[in-house]
């Protein structure tokens, strides 16, 4: 494994002592470590005190595995140690800037670089030295911690470097403990109550204000069901003076049990690691802890394994597994492998939880065979959770399944079963504060596909299946698609996701988490206040006043007219009636403003020629189209015409779109027939009845008369009778005379039925208020004759000698006498209202001018 | 007392009690006449449509065994009294549509062919020199007629430019017909108008002749 | 679209009636099946106009009835229509029914009845008209209210015939020509009204033929 070193940047291996790849020239090793070479010893005496002591006390296996890895300690690794080294707890730390806004103490950020790498070492590690002093000082510790430790004994000798590691230990304290005091599982929060150095040590301002918060709000009350980790005992050393009041309030809230009740085993590594776990760490323990509290029994192994990785410690799993046997071999293959990744691996597992950077980076690649020998108890130890003795019947097949190589399928087949491949690397690739995010739902789920991948990696990379560190084809297929770019591309795009600042500085191929996600900003305030324009503020007027003007009451003036409109109307109507009454009554004395007129309109003379020239017995169609009302003005030209027609012989046939038509035609019928005795009515007159429909039923009758009417007025078959003997089509009519007294209606006829009237000439009698519509039908020759009003009747019959019988001229003088009237009334009333609404005008200008 | 006598009594009745309207406005007794005419007109065309429509016309042609005629229109005649129910009154919509439709064809083809041709031809004609009996006054006659037409027509002309900054107005010579359109349709409806004065002033007359006539024959005994 | 089957019927029957009445050309009008068809159509919506007008006066009739069951402020004008309306029809249908007395009912209910009303109804017409023209200055402005003013005053002495009264004292051949004159000036408007009603009905029928208005929904 240590023979060749991959190229972070290409992927090719390279030989194990170059630093700048063979393929494509660029670096395999930070220039920070590049420039020092690996010596064990060197590394030895510059790691701190307490990793000494830890390398000391560790089992066998643990440390040739951190002297191996030395050398390929990956870039990610050193960029940390870097930037731990240089950064303060308020400077350049993401996570603190992420986990909310709560301020920095300034002192914090005020403080050298340099200071607390002299100072730190005495402070932290004196109560590293205490944990060591506990009676299981050499209780593994969590992977991400082991694997820096190990990294930490490879590191040069060099004061800068041993300083830098404490600055980045110290930093790394400094992350762990708010995350840790955020652990929301009771196991969790009670070892964080046991957090005695980490404040006093690093934080000589005391907490933060988060801290506070979290003081009253995070921490349980008590657990009387879950056993306090830490023994009043193990806190001691730190003295209670040296806790800040969160932690004192912790402890005092949380009973201390006796060592008796704890075993002291659990006690110190929890209460040795949690502060120095950065507080991803501490998230994933909140992660698993609870997991393993909740796991079924038969799956507690399995939980007690994932407790064993991150230090957490599980009593059942205790019982079962001696302390002592298995971190070393539970850590070491991360070590190791974290060396030999490729690049993009190394950027998935630094931007993960520390914690969990182990387990599937071990799973893919393979411990060293030839130097890290495992021991042979080992790896049957710390796979104990996979023993087939403990596993159900289904975890044992599945361990079958898994034989070879077993390293790597395993956990990756584990995993698979619980997510899809595809998400995996998405899933390692989280940052802490997404792992924050989905811890809830982690916790509640137990154990996280990670978490699942990780055990029997760890496990089984102590059974020394794993061989090389070539990665299996399925595993490429899940590598990011930068890996199978070309080189340039992708170290393009490796530079442009290589992280600048916090603890992941330098890593390349992290999610962006500064530029994208933690950059927030405050909203901008948008003020509510409405800013107008000069030219918005005059139209907002004139849409006001225009409103104004249609909301405002329009104040109704009273009647202009100074005389009330019933006097009026009772003025009128009494003058009318009066005069037109005694007019009436000495009608006998034929009184007459003057005779009519002896100019006949040409549209009479034609009526009258059209009716004249009808030859006898002639079939006529006469529509009586008018409304009762108005049948004293047009009984006079009515009664005329068929006077005419009757001593023309014709034979009349009579219709009528208005349901009184057919009764008033009658009428008329009677009393023109009175004037000519001779005229037999029940032969020659055949009354068609009414007609519905209106203008569709004129189309009916003008298509298809006996359709239209097949029934008359009284008689059943008027088809069969004299009158309409020989008619079939309207054209058959020798004449068609319509009497109406809407211009609407003669409207109507003329073009519904005069379309089809071919040569038959349509005449009428119209109205007064009808006729000046009518005339322009008259002038387009469409109606060949037009008799017009009640004049028009007197004239009719004076042109046709009838004056005897002319009933028109017995109202003529009434009539003419009423005419003039009315043009009086007009003519003054108008001049009067005239003058009336100029004076009204002119006070209405000279009140607006006043 | 004969049925001629009894008309005439219940004629000149009415007739009072309706132009009591003249001095005592809308009142009982020019109500009781107007209500009661409606009753009769609404009673006498229900008769009429009944006894001279729809016994001819569907009826008697459902008896004959003509179903051809009188099915569909039956059947869509039910449907048009839904007409009477609010909440079914859509399903007379068919039959309205019906009427509807013929209705529009009927008055697209009277407009274009009685109307709009013969309108135009009879102004063409009119100033036509190869018209029946054309002289100069005729051929005068029929410009100035046209020239009211036109203007008359130009008058219902509404649509007009928008320029910028301008208020929206008709074109020059639009507004000038327009305006002499306006005097012509004020002398037709001018002329319309005392038509309907002079018909009303006939329906008075009659009326007062028809009243002093049944006064001397009621007092001549007659 | 509201009531699709009622708009279809209205634009089939629309098209089929103005192509067979009046767009088709004669050879194919004349054709026995097509006039056929379009008389049955047309008989068709006149039967229906027939039963809408029924339709009409029935519900005039509940409205009156609804009126006169009212609590509150009953009509008791509304009963004498009613009564009014009862009367007429069992006459009618005495009349009719029966065979009998058929003119006498025309002459009493229409001739004996609503003409005398309607004639009188015209006749207040009368005066209304007059009092109507005392406010015309005070509603209406401008060129169309003086030449309606003018133009009725003109032809009311027209329809009266006392400009023959004139004729003694102008030249002979005057009075006819200025007669002929004044009948000339309406003719000008009226027909320019005409061709618009003409051209309106046209496009409301159009518009229905298109589907565009819909006056039997409703």
């Amino acid at each position: 494994m240590v023979d060749n070193v991959r190229c972070p940047t290409c992927g090719k291996l390279n030989p194990a002592n170059s630093t700048v790849c063979q393929y494509c020239h660029s670096q395999i090793k930070p220039a920070s470590f590049s420039s020092q070479p690996a010596d064990s010893e060197s590394d030895a005496s510059a790691d701190p005190d307490w990793l000494s002591e830890l390398r000391d006390d560790s089992p066998p296996a643990f440390s040739p595995l951190s002297s191996e890895s030395s050398e390929e300690i990956p870039d990610w690794l050193s960029r940390i140690q870097n930037q731990a080294s240089g950064d303060t707890p308020s400077q350049g730390d993401p996570v603190g800037d992420i986990l909310g806004d709560h301020p920095v103490p300034p002192s914090a950020a005020s403080t050298p670089p340099a200071q607390p790498s002299s100072a730190q070492p005495s402070d932290e590690m004196d109560w590293l030295s205490r944990l060591d002093d506990a009676p299981l000082s050499s209780e593994p510790t969590g992977d991400g911690q082991e694997s820096l430790s190990g990294s930490q004994a490879d590191t040069p000798p060099s004061q800068d470097e041993s300083s830098g590691a404490d600055d980045w230990m110290r930093s790394l304290t400094d992350w762990g403990m708010p995350s840790s005091s955020i652990l929301p599982d009771a196991g969790s929060a009670s070892s964080q109550g046991e957090l005695p150095q980490e404040p006093a040590a690093l934080q000589p301002n005391g907490e933060m204000d988060w801290l506070r918060s979290f003081e009253s709000n995070q921490l349980p009350p008590e657990e009387p069901s879950t056993p306090a980790p830490f023994s009043a005992d193990s806190l001691a050393p730190m003295g209670n003076d040296d806790l800040p009041d969160w932690l004192r309030g912790m402890q005092s809230a949380t009973p201390a049990p006796t060592d008796e009740d704890q075993p002291a085993p659990q006690d110190i590594p929890s209460s040795a690691q949690t502060p120095d776990l950065p507080d991803w760490l501490n998230d994933f323990q909140g992660q698993t802890q609870p997991a393993a509290d909740d796991l079924p029994d038969w799956l507690a192994p399995v939980a007690g394994a994932d407790a064993f990785q991150t230090d957490q410690p599980n009593q059942t799993f205790l019982e079962e597994t001696p302390p002592a046997e298995s971190p070393a071999a539970e850590v070491s293959p991360f070590t190791d492998a974290a060396a030999d990744l490729p690049n993009w691996l190394q950027s998935a597992n630094v931007s993960s939880e520390p914690s969990q950077w182990a387990s599937p980076f071990a799973s893919d690649v393979p411990p060293p065979e030839s130097d890290n020998p495992p021991s042979e108890t080992q790896p049957a130890e710390s796979a104990q959770p996979f023993v087939s003795d403990d596993l159900p019947d289904w975890m044992t097949d599945f361990d079958q399944k898994q034989a070879v190589p077993a390293g790597f399928s395993a956990p990756s087949s584990f995993a698979q079963e619980d997510q899809p491949p595809s998400n995996q690397p998405f899933d390692v690739d989280l940052p802490d504060w997404l792992s924050e995010e989905a811890e809830p739902e982690s916790t509640a789920q137990g154990l996280t596909s990670a978490d699942a991948t990780q055990q029997p990696a760890q496990a089984l990379s102590e059974e020394n299946h794993l061989e090389t560190a070539e990665l299996p084809a399925w595993v490429q297929a899940m590598r990011p698609i930068e890996v199978v770019m070309p080189d340039e591309a992708d170290a393009s795009i490796v530079e442009a996701q290589t992280e600048k600042t916090g603890p992941l500085a330098g890593v390349r191929g992290v999610l962006p988490l500064e530029e994208s996600a933690f950059q927030y900003n405050k909203p901008p305030i948008y003020s509510v206040k409405l800013r107008l324009s000069e030219k918005q503020r005059s139209n907002a007027s004139l849409l006001e006043a225009v409103l104004a003007n249609e909301t405002t009451p329009v104040k109704l003036t009273s009647s202009q007219s100074h005389a009330p409109r019933a006097i009026q109307r009772l003025i009128v109507s009494i003058f009318l009636l009066f005069t037109l009454f005694v007019v009436l009554v000495s009608a006998s004395s034929d009184f007459k403003i003057s005779v009519p007129p002896q100019l006949y309109p040409p549209e009479l003379t034609s009526f009258s020629q059209q009716v004249e020239n009808l030859p006898a017995n002639a079939p006529v169609l006469v529509a009586f189209d008018y409304e009762p009302g108005l049948s004293g003005e047009m009984r006079f030209a009515s009664i005329m015409v068929l006077d005419h027609l009757m001593r023309k012989q014709s034979r009349i046939a009579i219709i009528s779109t208005i349901p009184t038509g057919p009764a008033l035609a009658d009428q008329l019928i009677r009393e023109a027939a009175s004037l000519n005795s001779g005229y037999d009515v029940t032969a020659n007159v055949e009354n068609l009845g009414y007609l519905p429909g209106g203008t569709i039923s004129l189309l009916e009758f003008a298509n298809n008369p006996k359709q239209a009417a097949p029934q008359s007025f009284l008689n059943a078959h008027p088809w069969d009778g004299n009158a309409l003997s020989g008619i079939t089509t309207i054209q058959d009519f020798q004449r068609v005379i319509v009497l109406t007294d809407q211009a609407e209606v003669g409207r109507a006829w003329v073009e519904q039925v005069q379309p089809t009237l071919g040569q038959v000439p349509l005449l009428m009698v119209a109205s007064a208020q009808a006729s000046p519509m009518l005339q322009p039908y008259v002038q387009s020759h469409q109606v060949q004759g037009l008799i017009s009003g009640q004049m028009g009747g007197v004239l009719y019959g004076q042109i046709n000698a009838r004056q005897d019988h002319n009933i028109g001229r017995v109202y003529w003088g009434a009539y003419q006498i009423g005419l003039l009237l009315v043009f009086l009334f007009v003519l003054v009333g108008s001049i009067f209202s005239g003058v009336v609404a100029i004076l009204h005008r002119t006070q209405k200008g000279e009140t607006h001018e006043s | 007392m004969s049925l001629e006598l009894s008309l005439e009594l219940m004629s000149a009745i009415l007739t009072i009690l309706v132009m009591s309207y003249l001095f005592f406005g809308n009142k009982f007794f020019f109500r009781l006449a107007s209500y009661s005419f409606v009753g009769v007109a609404s009673g006498y065309v229900l008769v009429l449509i009944i006894f001279q429509v729809l016994w001819p016309r569907l009826v008697l042609p459902l008896l004959q065994g003509n179903l051809i005629v009188a099915v569909f229109p039956l059947l869509l005649g039910i449907l048009l009294l839904f007409k009477l129910i609010p909440r079914l009154s859509s399903i007379g919509n068919i039959s309205m549509a019906f009427i509807v439709g013929v209705g529009a064809a009927v008055a697209i083809g009277g407009a274009v062919f009685g109307t709009l041709l013969g309108q135009i031809g009879g102004a063409l004609v009119a100033v036509s020199p190869h018209q029946t009996n054309a002289n100069a006054m005729r051929v005068t006659e029929g410009f100035f007629v046209l020239l009211g037409t036109i203007c008359t027509l130009a008058y219902f002309q509404f649509s007009a430019s928008n320029r910028r900054n301008q208020p929206v107005r008709r074109a020059r010579i639009v507004e000038w017909m327009g305006w002499v359109g306006q005097a012509f349709i004020g002398i037709t409806l001018g002329a319309v108008f005392a038509g309907v004065l002079a018909a009303s002033i006939s329906a008075l007359i009659e009326r007062i002749g028809f009243v002093i006539n049944f006064i001397v024959h009621l007092a001549g005994g007659g | 679209m509201r009531n699709p089957f009622a708009t279809a019927v209205a634009i089939a029957v629309g098209l089929l009636t103005l192509l067979l009445g009046y767009l088709l050309p004669a050879a194919f009008t004349n054709i026995p099946v097509a006039l056929e068809i379009r008389s049955l159509m047309i008989g068709w919506a006149v039967n229906l106009a027939a039963i809408a007008a029924l339709v009409a006066i029935l519900s005039l009739v509940s409205v009156h009835i609804r009126k006169v069951q009212a609590k509150r402020n009953a009509d008791l004008y509304s009963l004498l229509t009613l009564l009014f309306f009862i009367i007429t029809v069992i006459a009618g249908c005495v009349a009719y029914g029966l065979g009998i007395y058929r003119s006498e009912y025309q002459q009493v209910f229409v001739i004996g009845f609503q003409a005398p009303v309607e004639a009188s109804l015209m006749a207040v017409l009368s005066v209304t008209l007059i009092l109507a023209c005392f406010r015309l200055f005070q509603r209406r402005h401008g060129m169309i209210a003086i030449t309606f003013l003018l133009s009725t005053l003109v032809f009311l002495l027209f329809n009266s015939g006392m400009f023959s009264l004139l004729e003694p004292i102008l030249p002979p051949g005057f009075l006819g020509d200025f007669l002929g004159l004044l009948q000339i000036l309406p003719l000008a408007g009226g027909r320019g009204i005409l061709l618009g009603i003409a051209l309106g009905s046209m496009l409301a029928g159009l518009r229905v033929l298109f589907g565009a208005d819909r006056p039997y929904t409703g």
